[in-house]
C-alpha cells in the first residue's frame, strides 16, 4: 500500500540529509517569526489606534458635548436672570452720576445681562475692542453672547471630531450627528426668543417673561435634551473604546504567538545542539533572547498602557465628567431659581425644576447630601481634597436660596419704617449677587480643566508606550530572524 | 524521565507560564459614564405645572349635599352680601378680620402678568396696578396701613384653589363672579364692570367671530373667556378654542403665529393693545350675527374680590359650619363696605384715573353706577355689555 504524497514528501526531506533538515529548522522559525510579526502588528495597532481614539475622538467628542451643554446652560442661566437686569439702574435710587455710571458699567458686563445683540450667534463684538485673541473676533461683550458663542463654537469644534451626516433611517449610527444638526437648528430659536423677551422687557412689557419661558422650556426640553443624547453617546463610545484600548484578547494571541515562537526557538536550540556535537548555537540563542525580551516588553509596555488607561479612568475620567455633569445641573438650577424669583411665588414648575436639578446633584434644598448619590456628591467622594471647598460653597448657595424663599414668605414691613428696602430688592440683590454660586462654578471650571488635562496626559502616556512597542517590535522580530538566518546557515553551509 | 521529555516539559511549561502571566495583566477596563454623570430624564420643562382640579374650564367642585352655598336662593353671578351699614371699629369686625389684625397683614393674591390690572414692575420692584391698589385700600381699612400686603402671583389656574385652601386671604386678580364659582369661594359685590373681547392683527381682515371659523383662539388655562369661546359657536364654522399657561402667554402666541386671536377680558386685551401697536382689539360688534343683545350679556366679566369659604372646610359639623359662614359673610360684607366707600368716594375715580383711564381709552363708570343697590346684582336697563 502506498503512503500519502504528504508523508512521501517528509520522508523524500528527511532522507535527503542534515542539512536540508536545517533548511526546515529555519523555514519553521522563519515562519513562526512571521506569524508572531503579522498578530503582533494587528494587535498593537488596534490598541494604539483605539488608545488615540479615545484622546482625539471618542473622550474629546464627550468632552466638547460637556461643554457644549454647559454653555448653553450658562447662557439659559445667564438670559432668565435678564428680567432683573435693570433693577440696579433704578433713577430713584440715590447715588451720584459717577456711582451709577460705574454701576451702569457693572450691569453691562453682568452675567445677567443679555443686551441687544443677542440674536446674534455669531455675535458683533464690541468696536474696537482689543481683547480679543488675534484671529477669532471680537470678545463677546457680557456673559449671555460669550455662552452662546461658547455653545456655537462647541458645535462646531464637535463636527470636526466627529464629522458625517444624519441619515438616522440608514446610518443609526448617526444619532450623534441628528442631534447636532437639531442643536444648530434650535440654538438661533433659542437666542431669538431671547432677543424678543430681552426687548420685551427692556420695555417694561409682561410679554418679556412669557418668551423668556419659553426660550428657557425650548432649553431644558429640547436642546439639553439633545446635548444629553450625545453625552450619552459619547460616553458609550469612550467606553467602547477603552474596553478596544485594553482588550485582552489581542494580547492573549500576541503573547500566545511568541511563546510559539519562543517553543519552537528553543526545540530549534535543542535540535541543533543535539545535532552538532552539544554546541549550542549563538544565533538561536541571540534570537531567543531577543523574542524573550520582546515579550517582556510586550507585558511591561502594554500592561503600562493598560495601567495609565486604568489611572486615568479612575482618578480623571470619573471625577471629570461628574464635575461636568454637576456643573450643568448646577447653571439648570440656577436657570429654575431666577425663572421661581421671576414668578413671584406663582413657578410651582420652576421650584420643581430647581429640586429636580439640586436633587440630581446629590442634595436636598436643606443643603444637606441625600441618601441617594447625586453628581456632586459623587464627584465629591472622588476629590477628598476638595471636598470641603466645594460643599461650603454650594451649600452656602442653597442657603442663600432658602433665606430668599423664607424672605419671601416674610411679612411686610410697616410703612412706619420708610426708606426700609422693599422685600423684592432685598431677594433680587441676594440672588444675583450671590457670590457663592459664581464661586462654585469657577472652581468647578478649573476642576474640570485641571483633570482634563490630567486625563489626556495619561492617555498620551498609554499611547506613548504603545508606540513605542510598535516602533520596537518589527525590529525586534527582524533582529530574531536574522539572529536565526546566521545561526541557520552556518549550520546548512556546514552539512550541505 | 529522559533528558529530551524534560525539555519538552520545560518548553510547554514555559509557553504556557508566560500565556497565563500574560492573561491578568490584559484584563479588558472599561470606562462607562458613572451613573451619576448621566443625564437626568427628560424634564417637564420649566413653565408651571397645572394644579390637580384647576383645569381648563373648571369650575370647580360642586357643594357637598348638606353643606349649602351661601344662598339657597338662584344664583344670581353678580350678587353678594349688602355691605355694613359702616366699618366697624376694631375688635368688632369679626373673627376673620381679626385673625387677619393678629397676624399683621393681609395676604393677597393679584396676577402679574395683566397691566394695567396688575403686574410687576421690575424696575421699581413693585407690584403695581388697579387690582393691588384695590386690595391696598381694604388693607389699609383692616389693618390702618395699605402697605401691609403681601403680594402672591397668581393666575387663572390657581387663584380659585389658593384662596380656597387659605394660602392668601383674598384675591384681587382680574376674578369674574360666575355661580359655579361661587361654589368654592365668596365674592364681594362687583368692583368693576369687565367684558369679553378679541384681540386680533391689526390689518388681518379679521373683523367679526365668524371671520374666526376653524382659526386657534387663545384663552389662559381656567379662565371664564376660555368656555366662552369654546361654546360661543356651535358647528362647523367656530373657532378653535387653545390654551396657554397665563394670558400673556396667549400674546406671545399671537405675536409667533400660533394663533389668530387672544380671547380675555377687554381690561387684559388693552394691556396687551399698550404693549404692541401691531394688535387691536374687536369691540362688541364682533359678536353680531352670533351672539344676540341677551347674549351679549353672557359676554360680561364682572371682577369681584373672592374670598375663601372657611363652611367648606372638612370634618365641620353642621353648627360649627353655619358658624364659619357667618364670619365669612361678614368678611364679605366689610369688604363690600370699603368698596363702596370707594366708589362713592372719590377713591376708585382716582384709581380708575391713575392705572386704567390712559390703556383703556373710557371713562371710568364705578359699577354702583349700573348696579343701584350694589352689591344686588341687578343692573339697570342697559348696563353691562
Amino acid at each position: 500500500m502506498q503512503a500519502p504524497a504528504a508523508v512521501r514528501s517528509v520522508r523524500q526531506f528527511l532522507a535527503v540529509g542534515a542539512g536540508s533538515r536545517f533548511v526546515g529548522v529555519l523555514a519553521v522559525l522563519i515562519g513562526a517569526l512571521l506569524l508572531a510579526g503579522t498578530v503582533s502588528r494587528a494587535v498593537v495597532a488596534q490598541r494604539l489606534d483605539a488608545t488615540e481614539s479615545i484622546r482625539e475622538r471618542s473622550a474629546a467628542a464627550l468632552i466638547i458635548a460637556e461643554r457644549l451643554r454647559a454653555a448653553l446652560a450658562r447662557a439659559d442661566a445667564t438670559a432668565a436672570a435678564n428680567v432683573f437686569s435693570w433693577v440696579d439702574l433704578v433713577p430713584s435710587r440715590p447715588s451720584s452720576p459717577a456711582e451709577r455710571r460705574e454701576n451702569y458699567d457693572e450691569v453691562k458686563a453682568g452675567g445677567y445681562y443679555t443686551g441687544d445683540h443677542s440674536g446674534d450667534a455669531a455675535v458683533s463684538g464690541l468696536a474696537g475692542d482689543d481683547t480679543a485673541p488675534a484671529g477669532d473676533g471680537p470678545a463677546a461683550p457680557n456673559q449671555y453672547s460669550a455662552a452662546v458663542r461658547s455653545a456655537t463654537t462647541a458645535l462646531l469644534e464637535l463636527r470636526e471630531v466627529d464629522p458625517g451626516e444624519c441619515e438616522s433611517a440608514r446610518a443609526p449610527g448617526s444619532t450623534s450627528h441628528c442631534a447636532m444638526d437639531r442643536i444648530a437648528t434650535l440654538i438661533p430659536e433659542y437666542v431669538g426668543l431671547v432677543a424678543e423677551a430681552s426687548a420685551n422687557t427692556r420695555a417694561g412689557n409682561t410679554v418679556g417673561g412669557s418668551y423668556q419661558r419659553l426660550a428657557s422650556d425650548l432649553m431644558a426640553t429640547s436642546i439639553l435634551g439633545q446635548t444629553n443624547l450625545l453625552v450619552t453617546a459619547y460616553g458609550d463610545r469612550v467606553d467602547a473604546d477603552y474596553r478596544r484600548a485594553t482588550g485582552g484578547h489581542g494580547e492573549d494571541l500576541l503573547l500566545l504567538v511568541l511563546a510559539c515562537a519562543l517553543v519552537a526557538l528553543v526545540g530549534a536550540q535543542v535540535y541543533v545542539y543535539r545535532r552538532t556535537r552539544r554546541i549550542l548555537n549563538a544565533g538561536l540563542l541571540a534570537a531567543t533572547g531577543v523574542l524573550g525580551a520582546v515579550a517582556v516588553a510586550c507585558l511591561v509596555l502594554l500592561g503600562g498602557q493598560q495601567s495609565r488607561l486604568s489611572a486615568a479612568q479612575r482618578g480623571d475620567f470619573v471625577p471629570m465628567t461628574l464635575l461636568a455633569a454637576s456643573r450643568t445641573l448646577a447653571l439648570e438650577a440656577r436657570t429654575c431659581e431666577y425663572l421661581s424669583l421671576a414668578s413671584l411665588g406663582n413657578g410651582d414648575g420652576a421650584d420643581a425644576c430647581f429640586q429636580r436639578a439640586v436633587a440630581g446633584l446629590g442634595y436636598g434644598l436643606d443643603g444637606r447630601p441625600t441618601p441617594t448619590a447625586g453628581a456632586l456628591s459623587a464627584a465629591l467622594a472622588e476629590l477628598p481634597a476638595e471636598r470641603a471647598e466645594l460643599a461650603a460653597e454650594f451649600t452656602a448657595w442653597l442657603r442663600e436660596r432658602g433665606e430668599v424663599v423664607a424672605t419671601l414668605r416674610r411679612p411686610p414691613r410697616p410703612t412706619a419704617g420708610a426708606g426700609s428696602p422693599d422685600v423684592f430688592d432685598d431677594v433680587v440683590g441676594v440672588t444675583l449677587r450671590s457670590e457663592h454660586f459664581d464661586r462654585f462654578i469657577t472652581r468647578v471650571d478649573g476642576l474640570v480643566g485641571a483633570h482634563l488635562e490630567g486625563f489626556n496626559g495619561e492617555v498620551d502616556a498609554g499611547a506613548a508606550d504603545v508606540r513605542l512597542l510598535a516602533a520596537v517590535l518589527p525590529i525586534a522580530l527582524l533582529t530574531a530572524a536574522s539572529c536565526c538566518v546566521i545561526g541557520i546557515s552556518a549550520r546548512v553551509r556546514e552539512y550541505l | 524521565m529522559n533528558r529530551r521529555a524534560r525539555v519538552v516539559a520545560v518548553l510547554v511549561a514555559l509557553g504556557i507560564g508566560l500565556g497565563l502571566a500574560a492573561l491578568p495583566g490584559c484584563a479588558t477596563t472599561g470606562s462607562p459614564l458613572p451613573r451619576q454623570a448621566r443625564p437626568l430624564p427628560p424634564a417637564d420643562g420649566v413653565a408651571a405645572p397645572a394644579r390637580p382640579g384647576a383645569a381648563a374650564g373648571s369650575a370647580g367642585p360642586s357643594s357637598t349635599p348638606g353643606q349649602p352655598g351661601p344662598s339657597a336662593q338662584p344664583c344670581i353671578a353678580r350678587a353678594s352680601v349688602p355691605p355694613l351699614a359702616a366699618l366697624p371699629p376694631p375688635g368688632a369686625r369679626g373673627s376673620r378680620i381679626e385673625a387677619i389684625r393678629r397676624y399683621g397683614y393681609l395676604r393677597v393674591g393679584v396676577t402679574t402678568v395683566a397691566p394695567p390690572f396688575g403686574s410687576m414692575n421690575w424696575r421699581t420692584m413693585e407690584v403695581e396696578g388697579f387690582d393691588p391698589a384695590i386690595a391696598g385700600e381694604i388693607a389699609g381699612a383692616i389693618l390702618g396701613d395699605p402697605e401691609l400686603v403681601q403680594f402672591r402671583a397668581v393666575d387663572t389656574r390657581d387663584r380659585e384653589a389658593l384662596v380656597a385652601d387659605g394660602t392668601v386671604d383674598i384675591v384681587t386678580g382680574t376674578m369674574t363672579m360666575t355661580c359655579a364659582r361661587k361654589e368654592r369661594v365668596r365674592f364681594s359685590g362687583v368692583y368693576y364692570e369687565a367684558a369679553m373681547r378679541i384681540l386680533v392683527p391689526a390689518g388681518a381682515g379679521l373683523r367679526t367671530v365668524g371671520d374666526l371659523a376653524g382659526r386657534p383662539v387663545c384663552s389662559s388655562q381656567g379662565s371664564t373667556s376660555f368656555e366662552k369661546i369654546a361654546n360661543l359657536v356651535r358647528g362647523p364654522g367656530r373657532p378653535i378654542a387653545v390654551n396657554r399657561v397665563g394670558i400673556v402667554d396667549c400674546l406671545a402666541a399671537l405675536q409667533r403665529g400660533e394663533v389668530d386671536a387672544v380671547a380675555t377680558d377687554d381690561t387684559i386685551l388693552a394691556g396687551m393693545r399698550a404693549e404692541d401697536a401691531t394688535v387691536t382689539v374687536l369691540g362688541p360688534e364682533a359678536f353680531d350675527g352670533v351672539l344676540g343683545p341677551a347674549g351679549r350679556a353672557g359676554l360680561d366679566e364682572p371682577y369681584g374680590v373672592a374670598i375663601g369659604r372657611t363652611d367648606l372646610a372638612p370634618g365641620l359639623s353642621p353648627a360649627e359650619a353655619a358658624a364659619n359662614r357667618a364670619a365669612d359673610d361678614a368678611f364679605v360684607a366689610f369688604v363690600n363696605r370699603v368698596l363702596l366707600d370707594m366708589m362713592t368716594g372719590p377713591t376708585w375715580n382716582r384709581l380708575h384715573t391713575r392705572y386704567l383711564r390712559d390703556v383703556l381709552r373710557v371713562p371710568g363708570v364705578p359699577p354702583n353706577a349700573i348696579q343701584p343697590n350694589w352689591p344686588d346684582g341687578v343692573l339697570v336697563t342697559g348696563g353691562g355689555s
